[in-house]
C-alpha cells in the first residue's frame, strides 16, 4: 500500500503540486490541500452536486473523483470562473441578479453546473434546464430563481454567440 | 474510506493481470467504486485506474448494430446522434439516469458493474448480515424495511433490487456484452441471486468488459417515432412464456415482460402495415397492455412493505404501452408546475449584501472553520432493522481508541439549555440532565425510565402503568428533550450515515 502519491494538477490554469494519500478525492485535495474552499462538500456521496467542478470542460463531481485521476487533465473550480475583483462570469452575474440562492452553500456547484449546462446546449427551455440541473440540490429551495438565472445566462450566451 | 494504492493500467492485458489479483479493484468513472469505498462496502487494497486505456470509449453504429466501448461515458452515448435515432431506448435509459455530472463520469462498463442500492447492503457497520457482502451471513433486509426491495426474481438469501436502467434496455434488445475473452448475452451476464447473491455478474477474476453490442433489430427502434421511421407493432409473444421459469426484477430480467410486450415484429398475418405509431398503439393497446401488465408481475412475491409494487407495476406497464405513440423522446417532457414566483411582489429578486461572496465561492461556512481540539459526534444506529431497544451496551464503544464519551439516554450529562425551538431563552443557569435518577441507573438495572428534564419538569413516575408507558415510548427512538440543548462549543455533531437513495443510474 502506498502512503502517498505526488501529483501535478492543473487547477484553474495553474500547475499545483501536492503529495496526498491515493484515497484523497479531488474535493478534499481542493479544500484541504490547496485551500480552494469555494467547492463545497455537501453529501460527499455524489447526490447533491455541491462539489461540481469542470474536468476537461465537463462538469463532474469532485467527491467521487480521486485527485490522482485528474492528473494531466484541466480542472476548473468556482475560483477559476472569474478572478477575484474581476468582472463576474455571466452565469455568476445572472445568479446575483436573479437572487438565485439563499444560504449560498450549493451555489458554487449550481453555477459550475449551469455554466456546463449552457455550454452543452441543454438550456433551451425551462423544462430542459430543470432536467439538466437536476444533479444540484438546493435545500433552501431557490429553484425557481435558479431556473430564471440559467435562462437569462443562456439567452446572454446565445446573444454573444450571434454577435 | 480506507487507504489504498493507486495504479494506472497501460494496456488491457495489464488491467486484466491486475484485476485478477486479490483485493484489486478496477476504477473507471468511480461513481460506484468510490461511493462504496466511502460506505465501507468496498475495501480495495489497490485501485487500478483504467480510464487511460485507449480505444475503449468509441461508439460505432452501422447496419448490423451498435457497438459501444466500455469506457464511453453515459452522457456521450446518450447524446450520440445515431444512438438517439436508432436506439432511443438506450439513449433514454441513459439520459434519464442519475445526474448530468454522474453521466459525465460514469462509463458504460461501470454502469453494468454497479451494485445494488439496498440500504442494508450499503451499511456494513450497522448491518453485518448481508449475503451479498458476506456469503452465509444472512439478509438484514428480510424482516426489515422492505419498501424499496424487489418483488421479482428474489430468493430467501437476497431481496435487493438491480440498480441500473441501462441493463434493462439492453436486456430488451438482446444485447451482447464483450469482455476481454468472450461474448456474453446480457441475459446470461446477470445471474439471479438464488443461494449465491454475491455472484452478481458472469465475470471471472481478471476479466473486464470491453464493449457492448446491440443488434439492429426493429425492436431497437421501438421508441423511434421520428418522421419516416417505420414503427414496430406491439405484440405479446405468448409462446415464450414458459420457456424459462425465471422472472425477475431482482435482475434486469424484469424487462422480459416488457420485451414480450413491446418487441417489434413483422405485422401479424393479415394485418395491414401500419402507417404510423398512433394507429398501431390504438389497434393493439387493449390486448397488449392487459397481457403485458399481467405478465409484468408474474411470479412476484411481496415481502412486507413492498407489496404495493405488485399493484403498481402492471399499471406502469399499461401506462407505458398506452402512452406509446403519443410521445417521442420524453427526456424533457414531464409535468411540472411553472414555479417562477418572481412575477409578483412575493418572490421578487433582491440583491443580497453577501451575494457576491457567495457566487464567487468566497463565503465561509461551518465546514471551513477548524477550531482547536475539535470533538466529533458520531451517531450510532441499531444493527437490527426493526425491533425494540431493551438495553444499550456501550463497553465496546468506550474501549475504542480516541472515544471521549458515549452518550446514551442513560447518561448523566449536564448540558446547558439554550432556548426552545421557538427562541424562548432557557432559565438562567439551568442545566438539563438526561436522567433524573442516580448515575448507577445503568442500562443493566431495571430502569426508572431515563428521560431528560424538560422546561416543565414532571414528577417521577408514580405508577407502574406510567413507567410502562414511558418505557414503551423509548421503544424505537431516543427521546428528545422539549428544550433545545446547546453542546459545549468544542462539541460538533458529525454527519450521520445516510441511506442511499440516489436516482437509479
Amino acid at each position: 500500500m502506498t502512503d502517498s502519491v505526488s501529483l501535478q494538477l492543473d487547477i484553474n490554469g495553474q500547475m499545483r503540486t501536492l503529495k496526498v494519500e491515493p484515497r484523497v478525492t479531488l474535493l478534499d485535495a481542493l479544500r484541504d490541500h490547496l485551500g480552494l474552499t469555494g467547492t463545497k462538500k455537501g453529501c460527499d456521496q455524489g447526490q447533491c452536486g455541491a462539489c461540481t467542478v469542470h474536468v476537461d470542460g465537463e462538469r463532474m463531481l469532485a467527491c467521487l473523483t480521486l485527485a490522482a485521476q485528474v492528473e494531466g487533465r484541466t480542472v476548473t473550480t468556482i475560483e477559476g470562473l472569474s478572478a477575484p475583483g474581476a468582472d463576474l462570469h455571466p452565469v455568476q452575474a445572472a445568479f446575483l441578479e436573479n437572487d438565485a440562492f439563499q444560504c449560498g452553500y450549493c451555489t458554487p456547484g449550481q453555477i459550475m453546473s449551469a455554466v456546463a449546462c449552457i455550454r452543452e446546449g441543454h438550456a433551451g427551455s425551462d423544462a430542459e434546464i430543470r432536467e439538466y440541473m437536476a444533479g444540484n440540490l438546493c435545500r433552501c429551495g431557490a429553484y425557481p430563481h435558479i431556473v430564471a438565472a440559467v435562462r437569462q445566462a443562456a439567452a446572454h450566451h446565445t446573444a454573444e454567440a450571434a454577435r | 474510506m480506507r487507504n489504498f494504492s493507486y495504479a494506472r493500467a497501460a494496456s488491457i492485458d495489464e488491467a486484466r493481470a491486475q484485476a485478477a489479483l486479490p483485493a484489486h479493484a478496477l476504477l473507471a468513472g468511480g461513481t460506484t467504486l468510490l461511493d462504496l469505498a466511502k460506505c465501507g462496502v468496498a475495501e480495495p487494497e489497490t485501485v487500478v485506474d483504467i480510464t487511460r486505456l485507449g480505444g475503449l470509449d468509441t461508439v460505432r453504429v452501422d447496419d448490423r448494430g451498435a457497438r459501444i466501448g466500455a469506457l464511453a461515458k453515459m452522457s456521450h452515448v446518450a447524446d450520440h446522434a445515431a444512438i438517439r435515432a436508432q436506439y432511443p431506448a438506450i439513449a433514454e435509459a441513459l439520459a434519464l439516469a442519475a445526474s448530468p455530472q454522474i453521466r459525465n463520469m460514469a462509463t458504460i462498463g461501470g454502469n453494468l458493474m454497479q451494485r445494488t442500492r439496498c440500504a442494508y447492503f450499503r451499511d456494513p457497520a450497522a448491518f453485518p448480515a448481508c449475503n451479498k457482502r458476506d456469503p452465509g451471513s444472512g439478509c438484514a433486509a428480510l424482516g426489515g424495511v422492505t419498501r424499496n426491495h424487489a418483488v421479482l426474481g428474489t430468493s430467501d438469501a437476497c431481496i435487493a433490487t438491480y440498480p441500473g436502467d441501462l441493463a434493462v434496455a439492453l436486456m430488451a434488445l438482446d444485447a451482447v456484452i464483450h469482455t476481454s475473452g468472450r461474448s456474453i448475452l446480457v441475459e446470461d451476464f446477470f445471474p439471479l441471486p438464488g443461494a449465491t447473491p454475491h455472484r452478481e455478474t458472469a465475470l471471472e477474476p481478471g476479466e473486464l468488459i470491453t464493449a457492448v453490442s446491440i443488434p439492429a433489430t426493429p425492436a431497437a427502434r421501438a421508441l423511434d417515432l421520428s418522421e419516416g421511421a417505420r414503427p414496430p407493432i406491439l405484440r405479446v409473444r405468448r409462446g415464450e412464456r414458459r420457456r424459462r421459469p425465471r422472472t425477475g426484477s431482482r435482475r434486469p430480467h424484469h424487462s422480459r415482460a416488457a420485451r414480450r410486450a413491446s418487441a417489434a415484429s413483422p405485422p401479424a398475418r393479415g394485418a395491414p402495415a401500419p402507417s404510423n405509431a398512433r394507429c398501431v398503439a390504438s389497434r393493439w393497446k387493449k390486448p397488449a397492455s392487459s397481457e403485458a401488465s399481467r405478465l409484468a408481475v408474474e411470479g412476484a412475491i411481496a415481502r412486507g412493505d413492498n407489496a404495493y409494487k405488485i399493484d403498481l407495476a402492471p399499471r406502469v406497464v399499461a401506462r407505458a404501452i398506452l402512452g406509446y405513440g403519443r410521445r417521442g423522446m420524453s427526456v424533457h417532457q414531464f409535468r411540472s408546475k411553472h414555479g417562477d414566483a418572481s412575477d409578483g411582489a412575493l418572490g421578487g429578486r433582491l440583491m443580497r449584501i453577501d451575494g457576491e461572496a457567495k457566487i464567487r465561492g468566497e463565503a465561509t461556512y461551518a465546514l471551513e472553520n477548524h477550531p482547536e481540539n475539535l470533538c466529533h459526534v458520531v451517531l450510532v444506529g441499531s444493527t437490527k432493522a426493526s425491533g425494540r431497544v431493551t438495553r444499550i451496551d456501550t463497553a465496546a464503544a468506550k474501549a475504542a481508541p480516541g472515544v471521549l464519551l458515549v452518550l446514551t439516554p442513560d447518561n448523566q450529562l449536564e448540558l446547558n439549555s439554550a432556548s426552545t425551538w421557538l427562541g424562548t431563552p432557557g432559565p438562567e443557569g439551568r442545566t438539563g440532565r438526561w436522567s433524573a435518577t442516580s448515575p448507577s441507573s445503568a442500562s443493566t438495572s431495571p430502569p426508572s425510565p431515563p428521560r431528560p428534564s424538560s422546561r416543565r419538569p414532571r414528577p417521577p413516575p408514580s405508577s407502574p402503568s406510567t413507567t410502562r408507558r414511558r418505557r414503551r415510548s423509548m421503544g424505537s427512538m431516543i427521546p428528545l428533550p422539549a428544550t433545545a440543548w446547546s453542546f459545549p462549543a468544542h462539541h460538533r455533531v458529525g454527519r450521520c450515515r445516510r441511506g442511499a437513495r440516489g436516482r437509479r443510474r
